[in-house]
């Protein structure tokens, strides 16, 4: 007997957004754990099923042309699977310590809203996901309810209030100028006040580096498990927004600003990282170095390195965060007299590996074809990014180990099989003698430069609240200026 | 024209607020201001053209109705958002007994 069902791409946002609430009704950890796992299969299943029939096209409620417009194609199911994947070792990782229900719930619900933004082509929708996700990643920065989370938290819910009612604002505007809310269906010229408007937000969102100084707070002060889907899932909804915008008269010719932004994110974010000593804001700003990339590599490639950077992203935070919680020391000095256990400090080198563009490790597929597809002057700054990496990262792995007992911990193994396979698969795609050169050479400059230079302490002048709006409103502007050119 | 004129400055107004003031609460109350402006820009656009509300019971050229119900949402998450920053803002004058944004990011360079 066969079941036929009909799937349509609605079923993604629906289904976590159903099983929530049961979180809170049920709280032994027996139905925490069965209903987590039924959301995570139902979901990947879900995606199995639309990849059979892709590109889909969905109207809600039937409403031809004038319901909400969901399309699950390529990007989506890239960006989908990363989600799912986040947030189920997120909560495999939870599971082992005492998370409350509400954990779960919150999760669930930006599971829901995550995959949302993954389908939806209207721009009235992609806000209210917008705002939702940041509303629960407000919570969940939150969550440990101490002042300095509170302040973390409270710092990014207003600069991000701020901007998302200039994205509403230009929303608005929009639907003035064209008479419609559906990205496919929007013609004529947007004037470029508009656009920045627009784009500047989901910049913010994508945590890219002149607009998202909120990020290094939030995220190496948030949980472990929060760490992880903030650094893997949340931060790239902005950016697939951007990439559905690229085919549109909104941002046509209007992608150089996002490069240039891109660029000096990737670099700035390495060179703050390099000078820090707390070991999750080093990770929090490689964050903004690697969304430099994404946005760089554009719909095709950038989407890659997403799902590429979400993956060794949540495994690096998750084996930095529980050694965090395990000694209680952020400190990279104090963290060296600690040192990793042997079976944690394996999956930390893997993840580094994969982040620093290694060959036969994720990373290296995704930042070789953005560097070979960007213009020259990009190609220079992307490489210099990635010895700024390699460097930055070398201070982590020099943390050192000792040995222990070994312990199988299977978030960290699914995470690193899959840095590894993605590894192996794709490499036929970039493998010649210039990339692996290239890459050689990288990690030798890179290593030599963390032992020639050392890090000096940079004051956080730029993640003050009001310095924080400044910047946004210079970014709003140096856009504008370059799209009027 | 005019109305779309006096909803920008009060955003202006909202977002000079945000950058001036140290007080948290104040910076709350600019970003509340801000929200306005949007809500008033918002309903000048869907009256551009007509100005007779969308109601049955009246003859059209109607205005606009879809502006007006996108601000609804709007306006309900702007109230979400809202009363979550309240309440952070109360746990943090509870736990830290200042609500000076200067002084909070001192404290929380020196010690994170």
């Amino acid at each position: 007997m066969s079941i036929d069902i009909q799937i349509y791409p609605s079923l993604l946002t629906l289904v976590p957004m159903l099983f929530a609430p049961l979180f809170l009704l049920f709280r032994t950890k027996l139905v925490q754990k069965l209903l987590a796992s039924l959301i995570i299969i139902l979901d990947l299943l879900i995606i199995y099923r639309l990849t059979l029939i892709m590109p889909l096209d969905e109207y809600t409620g039937g409403w031809i042309l004038r319901g909400i417009h969901l399309r699950f194609d390529n990007l989506s199911l890239i960006y989908t699977l990363l989600f799912v994947t986040v947030i189920g070792t997120s909560w495999l990782s939870s599971f082992k310590k005492n998370y409350p229900p509400l954990f779960y719930f919150l999760t669930s619900i930006l599971l829901s809203t995550l995959n949302t933004s993954a389908i939806t082509l209207d721009l009235f929708n992609i806000y209210v996901m917008l705002e939702l996700s940041s509303i629960i990643a407000y919570i969940l920065i939150a969550m440990k309810d101490n002042w300095k989370h509170l302040w973390a938290s409270l710092k990014y819910l207003m600069i991000s209030y701020f901007a998302f009612t200039m994205y509403l604002t230009a929303v608005g505007l929009i639907y003035m100028h064209t008479g419609t809310l559906d990205i496919s269906r929007i013609t004529g010229e947007i004037p470029p006040i508009i656009v920045s408007m627009l784009i500047v937000p989901l910049l913010l969102k994508s945590g890219v580096f002149p607009v998202s100084m909120w990020l290094p707070a939030a995220h190496s002060l948030a949980p472990t498990e929060v760490s992880a889907i903030l650094s893997g899932s949340f931060v790239k909804m902005g950016s697939i927004v951007i990439f559905r915008l690229i085919n549109t008269p909104i941002l046509k010719q209007a992608y150089t600003p996002i490069t240039l932004i891109a660029l000096l994110s990737a670099l700035t974010g390495v060179i703050l990282a390099y000078n820090e000593s707390n070991v999750k804001r080093i990770l929090a700003f490689h964050t903004i170095s690697q969304m430099g990339y994404v946005l760089a590599g554009g719909p095709i490639y950038g989407a890659l390195h997403a799902f590429n950077h979400g993956i060794f992203k949540s495994l690096l935070f998750f084996t930095v965060g529980d050694q965090v919680e395990e000694t209680g020391h952020y400190d990279i000095k104090a963290l060296k007299h600690a040192k990793f256990p042997m079976h944690r400090y394996i999956f930390l080198v893997i993840g580094v590996l994969g982040i620093s563009g290694v060959p036969l490790f994720s990373g290296f597929i995704s930042k070789s074809m953005i560097i070979h597809h960007i213009p020259i002057y990009g190609k220079v700054v992307l490489i210099l990014a990635s010895v700024g990496t390699v460097a930055s990262m070398s201070k982590l792995v020099s943390i050192g180990y000792r040995k222990s007992s070994i312990k199988l911990i299977p978030h960290y193994i699914i995470m690193a099989t899959i840095i590894i396979l993605v590894g192996i698969r794709y490499i036929e795609h970039v493998i010649s003698l210039w990339t692996i050169i290239e890459s050689l050479i990288v990690i030798i400059v890179g290593i030599t430069i963390f032992l020639v230079i050392h890090p000096k302490h940079i004051p956080r002048i730029l993640e003050k609240l009001d310095i924080m709006v400044i910047e946004y409103m210079l970014t709003l502007i140096t856009v504008w200026a370059i799209l009027y050119m | 024209m005019i109305y779309i004129a006096i909803a920008v400055v009060i955003f202006a107004i909202g977002g000079i607020g945000i950058i001036w003031k140290d007080n948290i609460l104040l910076k709350l109350l600019s970003l509340g201001i801000m929200n306005a402006g949007v809500v008033a820009l918002f309903v000048s656009i869907a009256g551009l053209k007509y100005r007779i509300p969308a109601i049955l019971n009246t003859s059209g050229p109607y205005a606009d109705p879809l502006p007006q119900a996108v601000i609804i949402t709007s306006i309900v998450i702007g109230f979400a958002t809202m009363s979550l920053a309240l309440v952070f803002t109360m746990l943090i004058s509870l736990k830290k007994g200042t609500l000076s944004s200067k002084k909070l990011q001192e404290d929380i360079d020196r010690e994170h």
